[in-house]
Protein backbone atom coordinates (compact mmCIF):
# COMPACT_ATOMS: atom_id res chain seq x y z
CA UNK A 1 0.00 0.00 0.00
CA UNK A 2 1.27 3.43 -0.82
CA UNK A 3 -0.10 6.92 -1.27
CA UNK A 4 0.40 8.16 -4.82
CA UNK A 5 -0.21 11.64 -6.19
CA UNK A 6 -2.67 11.57 -9.12
CA UNK A 7 -4.19 14.26 -11.36
CA UNK A 8 -7.38 15.88 -10.12
CA UNK A 9 -10.40 15.80 -12.41
CA UNK A 10 -10.85 19.33 -13.66
CA UNK A 11 -14.58 19.23 -12.93
CA UNK A 12 -14.39 17.05 -9.83
CA UNK A 13 -16.68 19.27 -7.82
CA UNK A 14 -19.45 19.16 -10.40
CA UNK A 15 -19.00 15.45 -10.84
CA UNK A 16 -19.29 14.53 -7.18
CA UNK A 17 -22.16 16.95 -6.64
CA UNK A 18 -24.00 15.36 -9.56
CA UNK A 19 -23.94 12.15 -7.55
CA UNK A 20 -25.57 13.89 -4.61
CA UNK A 21 -22.34 14.19 -2.63
CA UNK A 22 -22.74 17.71 -1.30
CA UNK A 23 -20.46 17.63 1.74
CA UNK A 24 -17.20 17.20 -0.15
CA UNK A 25 -15.90 20.28 1.64
CA UNK A 26 -16.44 20.82 5.34
CA UNK A 27 -14.28 23.25 7.32
CA UNK A 28 -11.57 22.06 4.94
CA UNK A 29 -11.49 19.54 2.12
CA UNK A 30 -13.26 16.28 2.95
CA UNK A 31 -13.11 14.58 -0.45
CA UNK A 32 -9.49 14.62 -1.66
CA UNK A 33 -8.49 13.25 -5.05
CA UNK A 34 -5.06 14.69 -5.70
CA UNK A 35 -3.77 11.40 -4.34
CA UNK A 36 -4.95 7.85 -4.01
CA UNK A 37 -4.00 4.84 -1.95
CA UNK A 38 -2.68 2.13 -4.20
CA UNK A 39 -2.74 -1.53 -3.21
CA UNK A 40 -1.73 -4.69 -4.99
CA UNK A 41 -4.03 -7.65 -5.47
CA UNK A 42 -2.37 -9.70 -2.76
CA UNK A 43 -2.94 -6.94 -0.21
CA UNK A 44 -6.59 -6.79 -1.16
CA UNK A 45 -6.88 -10.54 -0.75
CA UNK A 46 -5.29 -10.22 2.67
CA UNK A 47 -7.70 -7.51 3.75
CA UNK A 48 -10.66 -9.51 2.55
CA UNK A 49 -9.50 -12.53 4.50
CA UNK A 50 -8.74 -10.51 7.64
CA UNK A 51 -12.14 -8.81 7.54
CA UNK A 52 -13.97 -12.11 7.21
CA UNK A 53 -12.03 -13.73 10.02
CA UNK A 54 -12.41 -10.80 12.42
CA UNK A 55 -16.10 -10.60 11.72
CA UNK A 56 -16.52 -14.31 12.42
CA UNK A 57 -14.64 -13.90 15.70
CA UNK A 58 -16.98 -11.05 16.59
CA UNK A 59 -20.07 -13.17 15.95
CA UNK A 60 -18.63 -15.94 18.12
CA UNK A 61 -18.13 -13.40 20.85
CA UNK A 62 -21.75 -12.25 20.67
CA UNK A 63 -22.86 -15.88 20.97
CA UNK A 64 -20.65 -16.28 24.04
CA UNK A 65 -21.94 -13.10 25.67
CA UNK A 66 -25.54 -14.19 25.16
CA UNK A 67 -24.85 -17.72 26.36
CA UNK A 68 -22.91 -16.63 29.45
CA UNK A 69 -24.90 -13.51 30.29
CA UNK A 70 -21.67 -11.54 30.25
CA UNK A 71 -23.28 -8.21 29.34
CA UNK A 72 -22.14 -6.16 32.31
CA UNK A 73 -18.55 -6.06 31.10
CA UNK A 74 -19.85 -4.33 27.98
CA UNK A 75 -21.64 -1.72 30.06
CA UNK A 76 -25.01 -3.07 29.01
CA UNK A 77 -27.72 -2.81 31.65
CA UNK A 78 -30.30 -5.61 32.07
CA UNK A 79 -32.75 -3.97 29.69
CA UNK A 80 -30.16 -3.61 26.93
CA UNK A 81 -28.99 -7.13 27.66
CA UNK A 82 -32.49 -8.42 27.10
CA UNK A 83 -32.69 -6.69 23.72
CA UNK A 84 -29.32 -8.12 22.74
CA UNK A 85 -30.31 -11.63 23.73
CA UNK A 86 -33.70 -11.50 22.13
CA UNK A 87 -32.45 -10.20 18.79
CA UNK A 88 -29.57 -12.66 18.73
CA UNK A 89 -31.72 -15.65 19.62
CA UNK A 90 -34.25 -14.60 17.01
CA UNK A 91 -31.46 -14.74 14.45
CA UNK A 92 -32.00 -11.18 13.27
CA UNK A 93 -29.49 -10.66 10.46
CA UNK A 94 -27.24 -7.63 10.29
CA UNK A 95 -26.78 -5.43 7.26
CA UNK A 96 -23.37 -3.82 7.38
CA UNK A 97 -20.48 -2.44 9.39
CA UNK A 98 -17.05 -0.88 9.06
CA UNK A 99 -13.90 -2.02 10.77
CA UNK A 100 -11.28 0.62 11.36
CA UNK A 101 -7.90 -0.90 10.69
CA UNK A 102 -4.38 0.33 11.37
CA UNK A 103 -2.08 -0.87 8.65
CA UNK A 104 1.26 0.30 7.46
CA UNK A 105 1.08 -2.02 4.47
CA UNK A 106 3.90 -4.13 5.90
CA UNK A 107 2.92 -5.67 9.22
CA UNK A 108 -0.36 -7.42 9.90
CA UNK A 109 -3.49 -5.22 9.77
CA UNK A 110 -4.76 -4.44 13.27
CA UNK A 111 -8.37 -3.92 14.33
CA UNK A 112 -8.82 -0.56 16.05
CA UNK A 113 -12.61 -0.74 16.42
CA UNK A 114 -15.72 -2.04 14.76
CA UNK A 115 -18.31 0.58 13.79
CA UNK A 116 -21.04 -1.99 13.59
CA UNK A 117 -24.13 -0.01 14.52
CA UNK A 118 -24.18 3.31 12.67
CA UNK A 119 -21.25 3.43 10.24
CA UNK A 120 -21.09 6.38 7.87
CA UNK A 121 -18.70 7.39 5.04
CA UNK A 122 -20.52 4.66 3.15
CA UNK A 123 -21.62 6.66 0.13
CA UNK A 124 -18.11 7.95 -0.45
CA UNK A 125 -16.74 4.43 -0.33
CA UNK A 126 -19.42 2.67 -2.36
CA UNK A 127 -20.26 5.30 -4.98
CA UNK A 128 -18.05 8.39 -5.12
CA UNK A 129 -14.70 6.60 -5.26
CA UNK A 130 -16.14 4.06 -7.71
CA UNK A 131 -17.02 6.87 -10.12
CA UNK A 132 -13.61 8.45 -9.49
CA UNK A 133 -11.93 5.31 -10.77
CA UNK A 134 -14.29 5.05 -13.71
CA UNK A 135 -13.37 8.59 -14.70
CA UNK A 136 -9.66 8.57 -14.00
CA UNK A 137 -8.60 4.98 -14.63
CA UNK A 138 -5.91 5.66 -12.06
CA UNK A 139 -5.68 1.94 -11.35
CA UNK A 140 -6.87 -1.31 -12.76
CA UNK A 141 -9.44 -2.12 -10.11
CA UNK A 142 -10.75 -1.16 -6.70
CA UNK A 143 -11.76 -3.23 -3.68
CA UNK A 144 -15.34 -2.08 -3.75
CA UNK A 145 -18.19 -4.53 -4.09
CA UNK A 146 -20.14 -2.58 -1.50
CA UNK A 147 -23.03 -1.53 -3.71
CA UNK A 148 -23.66 -4.95 -5.16
CA UNK A 149 -23.33 -6.57 -1.77
CA UNK A 150 -25.87 -4.22 -0.19
CA UNK A 151 -28.43 -4.82 -2.92
CA UNK A 152 -27.91 -8.55 -2.51
CA UNK A 153 -28.05 -8.40 1.28
CA UNK A 154 -31.40 -6.69 1.76
CA UNK A 155 -33.50 -9.73 0.82
CA UNK A 156 -31.56 -11.74 3.40
CA UNK A 157 -32.29 -9.14 6.08
CA UNK A 158 -35.95 -8.41 5.36
CA UNK A 159 -39.12 -10.40 5.04
CA UNK A 160 -40.44 -10.71 1.49
CA UNK A 161 -42.39 -7.63 0.39
CA UNK A 162 -41.43 -5.74 3.54
CA UNK A 163 -42.22 -2.05 3.74
CA UNK A 164 -39.06 -0.52 5.19
CA UNK A 165 -38.74 2.76 7.04
CA UNK A 166 -35.44 4.61 7.23
CA UNK A 167 -34.83 6.95 10.14
CA UNK A 168 -32.03 9.10 11.46
CA UNK A 169 -31.04 12.69 12.11
CA UNK A 170 -31.99 14.05 8.71
CA UNK A 171 -30.67 17.50 9.42
CA UNK A 172 -27.11 16.14 9.46
CA UNK A 173 -25.84 16.02 5.88
CA UNK A 174 -23.65 12.96 6.30
CA UNK A 175 -26.36 10.97 8.05
CA UNK A 176 -28.93 12.03 5.49
CA UNK A 177 -26.78 10.90 2.57
CA UNK A 178 -26.01 7.58 4.25
CA UNK A 179 -29.72 7.01 4.81
CA UNK A 180 -30.61 8.08 1.27
CA UNK A 181 -28.03 5.77 -0.18
CA UNK A 182 -29.00 2.74 1.87
CA UNK A 183 -32.62 3.42 1.08
CA UNK A 184 -31.70 3.52 -2.60
CA UNK A 185 -30.02 0.10 -2.39
CA UNK A 186 -33.06 -1.26 -0.57
CA UNK A 187 -35.36 0.00 -3.31
CA UNK A 188 -33.09 -1.56 -5.90
CA UNK A 189 -33.53 -4.82 -4.03
CA UNK A 190 -37.26 -4.50 -4.65
CA UNK A 191 -38.60 -3.16 -1.36
CA UNK A 192 -40.93 -0.27 -0.62
CA UNK A 193 -39.29 2.39 1.51
CA UNK A 194 -40.12 5.57 3.39
CA UNK A 195 -37.96 7.96 5.35
CA UNK A 196 -38.55 10.00 8.47
CA UNK A 197 -36.62 11.73 11.17
CA UNK A 198 -36.05 9.77 14.37
CA UNK A 199 -38.16 12.33 16.18
CA UNK A 200 -41.05 11.58 13.83
CA UNK A 201 -41.44 8.02 15.06
CA UNK A 202 -44.63 7.66 17.05
CA UNK A 203 -45.93 5.15 19.57
CA UNK A 204 -49.61 4.42 19.28
CA UNK A 205 -51.85 1.51 20.19
CA UNK A 206 -48.91 -0.65 21.14
CA UNK A 207 -46.99 -0.08 17.92
CA UNK A 208 -44.38 2.26 16.55
CA UNK A 209 -45.97 4.33 13.78
CA UNK A 210 -44.77 6.65 11.05
CA UNK A 211 -45.93 10.17 10.23
CA UNK A 212 -49.09 8.80 8.64
CA UNK A 213 -49.75 6.67 11.73
CA UNK A 214 -49.02 3.55 9.72
CA UNK A 215 -47.28 0.81 11.69
CA UNK A 216 -43.53 0.51 11.35
CA UNK A 217 -42.77 -3.15 10.82
CA UNK A 218 -39.14 -2.87 9.72
CA UNK A 219 -36.93 0.13 10.21
CA UNK A 220 -33.33 0.92 9.44
CA UNK A 221 -32.12 3.45 11.99
CA UNK A 222 -28.91 5.40 11.68
CA UNK A 223 -29.11 6.12 15.35
CA UNK A 224 -27.03 4.42 18.04
CA UNK A 225 -28.66 1.87 20.27
CA UNK A 226 -27.13 3.48 23.34
CA UNK A 227 -28.89 6.73 22.52
CA UNK A 228 -32.21 4.97 21.98
CA UNK A 229 -31.68 3.27 25.32
CA UNK A 230 -31.54 6.65 27.05
CA UNK A 231 -34.64 8.11 25.39
CA UNK A 232 -38.30 7.92 26.42
CA UNK A 233 -39.52 5.50 23.77
CA UNK A 234 -37.03 2.88 24.87
CA UNK A 235 -39.74 1.85 27.31
CA UNK A 236 -41.70 0.47 24.35
CA UNK A 237 -38.94 -1.47 22.63
CA UNK A 238 -39.61 -4.71 24.42
CA UNK A 239 -43.31 -4.64 23.65
CA UNK A 240 -43.11 -3.60 20.01
CA UNK A 241 -43.00 -6.02 17.12
CA UNK A 242 -40.90 -3.62 15.05
CA UNK A 243 -37.79 -5.13 13.53
CA UNK A 244 -34.80 -2.80 13.93
CA UNK A 245 -31.83 -2.72 11.59
CA UNK A 246 -29.07 -2.90 12.72
CA UNK A 247 -30.32 -5.43 15.25
CA UNK A 248 -29.90 -4.86 18.98
CA UNK A 249 -27.13 -7.45 19.28
CA UNK A 250 -24.89 -5.06 17.34
CA UNK A 251 -24.48 -3.23 20.67
CA UNK A 252 -21.92 -5.86 21.52
CA UNK A 253 -19.81 -5.09 18.47
CA UNK A 254 -20.11 -1.31 18.30
CA UNK A 255 -18.90 -1.17 21.87
CA UNK A 256 -15.19 -0.58 22.54
CA UNK A 257 -15.27 -3.25 25.24
CA UNK A 258 -15.44 -5.64 22.32
CA UNK A 259 -11.71 -5.05 21.89
CA UNK A 260 -10.88 -6.19 25.41
CA UNK A 261 -13.13 -9.23 25.19
CA UNK A 262 -11.72 -10.24 21.81
CA UNK A 263 -8.18 -9.98 23.13
CA UNK A 264 -9.06 -12.19 26.10
CA UNK A 265 -10.35 -14.89 23.78
CA UNK A 266 -7.74 -14.57 21.06
CA UNK A 267 -4.66 -13.33 22.86
CA UNK A 268 -1.81 -12.95 20.41
CA UNK A 269 -3.98 -12.98 17.30
CA UNK A 270 -2.04 -11.15 14.58
CA UNK A 271 -4.94 -8.84 13.70
CA UNK A 272 -5.78 -7.80 17.25
CA UNK A 273 -4.05 -5.38 19.59
CA UNK A 274 -3.69 -5.95 23.30
CA UNK A 275 -6.76 -4.39 24.92
CA UNK A 276 -8.19 -4.33 28.41
CA UNK A 277 -10.36 -2.39 30.82
CA UNK A 278 -7.20 -1.86 32.86
CA UNK A 279 -4.37 0.03 31.15
CA UNK A 280 -1.81 -1.61 33.42
CA UNK A 281 -2.35 -4.79 31.42
CA UNK A 282 -0.80 -3.11 28.39
CA UNK A 283 2.86 -2.40 27.85
CA UNK A 284 4.02 0.74 26.11
CA UNK A 285 1.88 3.54 24.67
CA UNK A 286 -1.83 3.14 25.31
CA UNK A 287 -4.89 4.54 23.56
CA UNK A 288 -7.78 5.26 25.91
CA UNK A 289 -11.21 5.00 24.28
CA UNK A 290 -14.66 5.68 25.75
CA UNK A 291 -16.74 2.54 25.55
CA UNK A 292 -19.48 4.32 23.59
CA UNK A 293 -17.43 7.04 21.89
CA UNK A 294 -18.12 7.98 18.30
CA UNK A 295 -16.15 9.71 15.54
CA UNK A 296 -12.95 9.73 17.58
CA UNK A 297 -14.48 11.67 20.48
CA UNK A 298 -12.79 11.22 23.82
CA UNK A 299 -9.89 9.18 22.45
CA UNK A 300 -6.51 9.91 23.99
CA UNK A 301 -3.07 8.59 23.14
CA UNK A 302 -0.93 8.04 26.25
CA UNK A 303 2.63 7.77 25.03
CA UNK A 304 3.90 6.69 28.44
CA UNK A 305 1.06 4.34 29.22
CA UNK A 306 -1.44 4.74 32.05
CA UNK A 307 -1.37 3.59 35.64
CA UNK A 308 -5.02 3.77 36.62
CA UNK A 309 -8.31 2.71 35.06
CA UNK A 310 -11.28 4.98 34.52
CA UNK A 311 -14.83 3.72 34.50
CA UNK A 312 -16.32 3.31 31.07
CA UNK A 313 -12.98 3.37 29.28
CA UNK A 314 -11.26 0.73 27.21
CA UNK A 315 -7.50 0.69 26.70
CA UNK A 316 -5.76 -0.57 23.63
CA UNK A 317 -2.10 -0.82 22.72
CA UNK A 318 -1.09 1.91 20.35
CA UNK A 319 -0.65 0.85 16.73
CA UNK A 320 0.97 3.24 14.30
CA UNK A 321 -1.16 4.27 11.34
CA UNK A 322 0.16 4.55 7.81
CA UNK A 323 2.25 7.72 7.59
CA UNK A 324 2.83 9.98 4.61
CA UNK A 325 3.50 13.66 4.01
CA UNK A 326 -0.27 14.11 4.14
CA UNK A 327 -0.53 12.72 7.64
CA UNK A 328 -2.01 9.54 9.05
CA UNK A 329 -4.01 7.08 6.95
CA UNK A 330 -6.75 4.89 8.43
CA UNK A 331 -8.23 1.98 6.55
CA UNK A 332 -11.99 1.40 6.77
CA UNK A 333 -12.88 -2.16 5.88
CA UNK A 334 -16.52 -2.53 4.91
CA UNK A 335 -18.43 -5.62 5.92
CA UNK A 336 -21.77 -6.43 4.32
CA UNK A 337 -23.47 -9.48 5.71
CA UNK A 338 -20.54 -11.59 6.83
CA UNK A 339 -18.00 -10.65 4.19
CA UNK A 340 -15.46 -7.90 3.67
CA UNK A 341 -16.47 -6.18 0.46
CA UNK A 342 -14.59 -2.92 0.21
CA UNK A 343 -12.23 -0.30 1.52
CA UNK A 344 -12.49 3.41 2.28
CA UNK A 345 -9.38 5.37 3.24
CA UNK A 346 -9.44 8.32 5.63
CA UNK A 347 -6.53 10.52 6.55
CA UNK A 348 -5.82 13.30 8.96
CA UNK A 349 -2.99 15.40 10.30
CA UNK A 350 -3.89 13.91 13.68
CA UNK A 351 -3.44 10.24 14.56
CA UNK A 352 -7.05 10.30 15.78
CA UNK A 353 -9.50 10.03 12.93
CA UNK A 354 -12.62 12.14 13.32
CA UNK A 355 -15.75 12.88 11.32
CA UNK A 356 -13.97 15.57 9.29
CA UNK A 357 -10.95 13.45 8.41
CA UNK A 358 -10.38 13.46 4.68
CA UNK A 359 -11.66 10.69 2.42
CA UNK A 360 -9.12 9.62 -0.20
CA UNK A 361 -9.98 7.14 -2.99
CA UNK A 362 -8.07 3.93 -3.55
CA UNK A 363 -7.33 1.48 -6.30
CA UNK A 364 -5.26 -1.61 -6.87
CA UNK A 365 -3.32 -3.08 -9.74
CA UNK B 1 -10.02 -17.03 0.09
CA UNK B 2 -7.46 -15.85 -2.45
CA UNK B 3 -8.95 -15.35 -5.82
CA UNK B 4 -7.80 -16.07 -9.31
CA UNK B 5 -6.08 -13.23 -11.06
CA UNK B 6 -8.27 -11.06 -13.18
CA UNK B 7 -11.46 -11.41 -11.17
CA UNK B 8 -13.30 -8.13 -10.80
CA UNK B 9 -13.25 -6.70 -7.27
CA UNK B 10 -15.46 -3.69 -7.73
CA UNK B 11 -19.10 -3.33 -8.52
CA UNK B 12 -20.02 -3.83 -12.13
CA UNK B 13 -22.16 -0.74 -11.98
CA UNK B 14 -23.41 1.61 -9.29
CA UNK B 15 -26.78 2.91 -10.44
CA UNK B 16 -28.62 5.34 -8.19
CA UNK B 17 -32.37 5.68 -8.29
CA UNK B 18 -32.27 9.00 -6.51
CA UNK B 19 -30.62 10.76 -9.42
CA UNK B 20 -33.96 10.66 -11.17
CA UNK B 21 -36.26 11.44 -8.31
CA UNK B 22 -34.67 14.33 -6.40
CA UNK B 23 -34.36 12.24 -3.28
CA UNK B 24 -32.66 14.92 -1.25
CA UNK B 25 -35.58 17.21 -0.82
CA UNK B 26 -39.06 17.12 0.51
CA UNK B 27 -38.75 14.71 3.41
CA UNK B 28 -41.21 15.23 6.20
CA UNK B 29 -39.03 16.18 9.12
CA UNK B 30 -40.80 16.66 12.39
CA UNK B 31 -38.46 19.24 13.80
CA UNK B 32 -40.39 20.31 16.79
CA UNK B 33 -40.66 17.22 18.87
CA UNK B 34 -37.49 15.28 19.72
CA UNK B 35 -37.69 14.18 23.31
CA UNK B 36 -39.98 16.97 24.46
CA UNK B 37 -43.37 15.91 25.74
CA UNK B 38 -45.93 16.31 23.00
CA UNK B 39 -49.70 16.37 22.82
CA UNK B 40 -52.47 17.28 20.45
CA UNK B 41 -55.98 18.50 20.97
CA UNK B 42 -59.02 16.36 20.29
CA UNK B 43 -62.25 18.03 19.25
CA UNK B 44 -64.79 15.22 18.78
CA UNK B 45 -67.11 16.25 15.97
CA UNK B 46 -66.29 19.94 16.47
CA UNK B 47 -64.40 20.67 13.28
CA UNK B 48 -65.08 24.34 13.72
CA UNK B 49 -63.10 24.67 16.93
CA UNK B 50 -60.20 22.69 15.55
CA UNK B 51 -59.97 24.88 12.50
CA UNK B 52 -60.34 27.98 14.59
CA UNK B 53 -57.31 26.88 16.58
CA UNK B 54 -55.13 25.69 13.72
CA UNK B 55 -56.68 26.35 10.33
CA UNK B 56 -58.26 23.82 8.03
CA UNK B 57 -55.00 22.42 6.70
CA UNK B 58 -53.73 21.34 10.08
CA UNK B 59 -56.82 19.48 11.29
CA UNK B 60 -57.48 15.83 10.54
CA UNK B 61 -60.46 13.59 11.07
CA UNK B 62 -59.01 10.48 12.58
CA UNK B 63 -60.54 7.65 14.53
CA UNK B 64 -63.91 9.36 14.83
CA UNK B 65 -62.64 12.68 16.10
CA UNK B 66 -61.12 15.86 14.79
CA UNK B 67 -57.55 16.29 15.97
CA UNK B 68 -55.12 19.16 15.74
CA UNK B 69 -51.37 18.97 15.12
CA UNK B 70 -48.81 17.92 17.71
CA UNK B 71 -47.28 20.58 19.90
CA UNK B 72 -44.86 20.67 22.79
CA UNK B 73 -46.58 20.60 26.17
CA UNK B 74 -44.05 22.91 27.73
CA UNK B 75 -43.98 26.27 26.01
CA UNK B 76 -40.26 26.49 26.70
CA UNK B 77 -39.72 23.44 24.48
CA UNK B 78 -41.52 24.92 21.49
CA UNK B 79 -39.44 25.44 18.38
CA UNK B 80 -40.15 27.52 15.31
CA UNK B 81 -43.16 26.04 13.61
CA UNK B 82 -44.67 24.56 16.73
CA UNK B 83 -48.43 25.16 16.32
CA UNK B 84 -48.93 25.65 20.03
CA UNK B 85 -52.06 25.00 22.05
CA UNK B 86 -54.39 26.66 19.58
CA UNK B 87 -54.89 30.23 18.46
CA UNK B 88 -58.50 30.58 19.55
CA UNK B 89 -57.94 28.65 22.73
CA UNK B 90 -55.18 30.95 23.84
CA UNK B 91 -56.81 34.09 22.67
CA UNK B 92 -54.06 34.87 20.26
CA UNK B 93 -56.25 35.47 17.27
CA UNK B 94 -57.73 32.54 15.45
CA UNK B 95 -57.47 31.71 11.81
CA UNK B 96 -59.10 34.66 10.19
CA UNK B 97 -58.63 33.21 6.75
CA UNK B 98 -61.31 30.75 7.63
CA UNK B 99 -63.63 33.38 9.00
CA UNK B 100 -63.18 32.52 12.62
CA UNK B 101 -62.73 34.83 15.50
CA UNK B 102 -61.90 34.31 19.11
CA UNK B 103 -65.30 35.62 20.10
CA UNK B 104 -66.66 32.30 19.07
CA UNK B 105 -68.81 33.70 16.33
CA UNK B 106 -67.96 32.43 12.90
CA UNK B 107 -68.80 34.70 10.07
CA UNK B 108 -69.24 31.61 7.94
CA UNK B 109 -70.99 29.09 10.10
CA UNK B 110 -72.15 31.13 13.07
CA UNK B 111 -70.80 28.46 15.37
CA UNK B 112 -69.39 28.96 18.81
CA UNK B 113 -65.84 28.10 19.62
CA UNK B 114 -65.98 25.47 22.30
CA UNK B 115 -62.39 24.38 22.39
CA UNK B 116 -60.98 20.88 22.57
CA UNK B 117 -62.79 18.23 24.54
CA UNK B 118 -59.55 16.54 25.47
CA UNK B 119 -55.91 16.15 24.68
CA UNK B 120 -54.02 13.14 23.50
CA UNK B 121 -50.73 12.51 25.22
CA UNK B 122 -47.76 12.71 22.92
CA UNK B 123 -47.01 9.65 20.90
CA UNK B 124 -44.18 11.15 18.92
CA UNK B 125 -40.87 12.58 19.94
CA UNK B 126 -39.71 9.75 22.15
CA UNK B 127 -36.65 9.18 20.00
CA UNK B 128 -34.26 11.68 18.48
CA UNK B 129 -33.39 13.90 21.40
CA UNK B 130 -29.74 12.89 21.66
CA UNK B 131 -29.27 13.35 17.94
CA UNK B 132 -29.96 17.05 18.27
CA UNK B 133 -26.67 17.62 20.01
CA UNK B 134 -24.42 14.80 18.78
CA UNK B 135 -23.52 13.13 15.49
CA UNK B 136 -25.12 9.71 15.11
CA UNK B 137 -22.69 8.29 12.58
CA UNK B 138 -19.42 6.60 13.36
Amino acid sequence: MRRDPVPVRRDWRDRVEALGFDFHTLDGPYWVEDACYRFDAREVDLLEAVGGELHAMCLDLVADVVRDGDHARLGLDPVAAEWVDRSWRAGEPALYGRMDIAWSGRDAPKLLEYNADTPTALFEAAVVQWHWLEDTRAGGDQFNLIHEALVRRWPEVLAPHANVHFAGCLEAAEDRVTIDYLRDTCMQAGFRTQVLDMSGIGWKDGRFVDLQDEPIDSIFKLYPWEWMRAEPFSAHLAAAATRWIEPAWKQVLSNKSLLALLWERHRGHPNLLPASHDPRDIDGPVVAKPRFGREGEGIQVMERGMHFAEHGMVYQAHAPLYRSDAGYGLLGLWIVGDQAVGVGMREDASPITGNASRFVPHCFD
Amino acid sequence: MFRADGERRRSLEVPLLWLGVAAFIGYPVLRDSTSDRMQRNRYGSDQFSCECDYGAGACRYQGGTWVGPWYAVDAADRKAGDPGRGACRTGSGGHAGHGYTYSGASSVQQQAYRGPNGVEAGYRGGFGGTGRVRAAGS
